[in-house]
């Protein structure tokens, strides 16, 4: 099966007034459709570069030195290459952490749906904008579709602001998500709801999910791969179950033994 | 006159609680529709001097409402509190003012809480100059020690300190007054785990050495089950269930302690070791 995401060697260097700092580091990574990798460090570890730069949405002063971004086959970002604006918002979604700044505040859920489908669907029709944004809010399992439609973002409650933004972000059926630290800001109970649904939105509709998070347990319960980064590296890559029962890397070990146990 | 030395002088007897709040009901109005909201809803509890109880719930469940005004730093609401003997609601201004540093509040954004204009020199220094006696006790750099914390670390300020480092410099500030009860709002919810594991051990030592009690306000069951002997669990304002850490989450008997049990990421991990 081939890879829907491969980053290889991946290497990001912030331009700052003193000298220059590297972000990334030679980071490899792949996601296959269907799948769900999660990208797990503490602040300042890399993996919100790594999401961004996915995306192209890179800061000014930040520059792709050396390796490639594939997305299905075709490169999209390489060192002065940055095809990202024919893939952000079309073939890939974003969720972040604030789903109130992700939201347009002073437009209702419904207008915010169809620009999203105006701007990536060729010649919708009207009738097709709304079939789709009640049939996404429906996917979110938004028991009330019409009122979320009808709603300006601070009438939602936290979750259902959440699950409006992750509407938006498939509401065009990338091909890939990337979440970066989407739940954070959520209460565990409403966190668990969103994790269940990213699980379904995956198996159902066969996308990737690149899911960045800095709580090992979250990404532990949801994730198939795991891809632990620090300082810039991804120290260690691989299956979920693996990486957390038997951490190859000293750095895998201490995070793991930093959680308070349970017993 | 203090010993240098002696953390912690006793002045009530040891026996009574730290804090005792009965019945407590706090009452927020809106003031453009007049609508009332119930934050805390009739909670009671006791904590014993040199006690860990912590009090847990999701957001708006009110547990901040309840710590505030359990301390007389919030809206105070009705009902009776009384700390370190005193009732609040009968106490006198420069009564309360004499408690105050008996109770100690660490919050959860470190840099919140410190004066950005402040370097960590001045800032104790400031404490001192409030409570000269009270603070005698220590000496700066050997109190940033006992955060593990190097001396060079008074003259920075706040905004050159790490997350990390700004809450090792709020507990120090805490620690300072020799409190007789912490109060911990999410103390770790901004940190990195390995962080917050460095903090969580810090808090359980100083109330070992201190003999402080703590009273912590989380979200976080692991958190609250690593550090705190008791738990009130609170939902929409009341507390539903409270019992030892141990009772509470292992035999949970309210549907919302389990629902928030089984919400705890990490169930895939724990269940395979």
């Amino acid at each position: 099966m081939s890879e829907l995401l491969t980053v290889s060697g991946l290497t990001v260097t912030a331009r700052l007034a003193a000298d220059d700092l590297r972000l990334l580091d030679a980071v490899d990574l792949e996601l296959r459709a269907g799948q769900i990798i999660g990208v797990v460090g503490e602040s300042g570890s890399g993996k919100t570069t790594l999401a961004r730069a996915v995306v192209g949405l890179l800061e000014r002063n930040v520059r792709v030195d050396q390796g490639a971004i594939t997305l299905a086959g075709q490169t999209v970002v390489a060192p002065g290459v940055d095809r990202t604006d024919r893939i952000r918002g079309s073939a890939v979604g974003m969720v972040f952490q604030d789903a109130s700044r992700s939201l347009n505040p002073l437009m209702k859920v419904r207008t915010q749906l169809a620009e999203v489908l105006r701007r990536h669907v060729r010649d919708i029709t009207r009738a097709e904008v709304e079939r789709r944004s009640v049939e996404v809010l429906a996917q979110m399992r938004i028991t009330d579709p019409t009122r979320v439609l009808d709603s300006y973002p601070h009438q939602l409650s936290g979750g259902l602001r959440q699950r409006a933004a992750i509407g938006l972000a498939v509401v065009t059926r990338p091909a890939l998500v990337i979440a970066d630290e989407c739940t954070t800001a959520l209460d565990v109970t409403t966190q668990t709801k969103v994790v269940e649904l990213f699980r379904t939105l995956v198996d159902e509709l066969g996308i990737g999910l690149l899911f960045v998070t800095h709580d090992l347990m979250l990404a532990s319960d949801l994730c198939d791969r795991i891809a632990v980064m620090s300082r810039g590296r991804v120290v260690e890559h691989g299956d979920a179950d693996q990486v957390l029962e038997q951490p190859q890397q000293e750095y895998t070990r201490r995070l793991l033994a930093a959680i308070p146990s349970w017993s | 006159m203090r010993g240098a030395g002696a953390p912690h002088p006793r002045t009530s007897e040891p026996e009574n609680p730290v804090l005792v709040v009965g019945d407590l009901v706090v009452e927020h109005r809106n003031r453009s529709t007049g609508e009332v909201f119930r934050a805390v809803d009739h909670v009671s509890l006791s904590i014993a001097p040199g006690a860990s109880v912590a009090v847990v719930g999701e957001s708006g469940s009110g547990k901040t409402t309840l710590a505030m005004a359990a301390t007389g730093l919030g809206a105070r609401g009705t009902g009776d509190i009384r700390l370190l003997g005193h009732s609040l609601s009968t106490i006198g201004r420069r009564e309360l003012r004499r408690l105050r540093p008996e109770v100690q509040v660490v919050f959860q954004d470190p840099h919140g809480s410190l004066d950005p204009r402040q370097s960590v020199r001045s800032g104790l220094r400031e404490l001192r100059a409030l409570q000269p006696r009270r603070t005698s006790w220590i000496e700066d750099a050997e109190l940033l020690g006992r955060v593990r914390l190097a001396p060079e670390i008074l003259d920075r300020y706040p905004h050159q300190l790490s997350g990390g480092q700004a809450q090792r410099v709020c507990i120090a500030r805490a620690l300072l007054m020799r409190p007789r009860l912490i109060v911990a709002d999410e103390p770790t919810s901004g940190l990195d785990v390995s962080v917050q594991a460095d903090v969580l051990a810090l808090l359980q030592e100083i109330r070992a050495s201190t003999g402080a009690a703590l009273l912590m306000i989380s979200h976080d069951l692991a958190v609250v089950r690593s550090l705190c002997a008791e738990v009130h669990v609170m939902y929409r304002g009341q507390v539903v269930e409270a019992g030892p850490c141990e009772q509470v989450f292992v035999a949970p008997v309210h549907e919302y302690t389990r629902e928030l049990l089984a919400a705890m990421p990490g169930a895939r991990w724990r269940s395979r070791r």
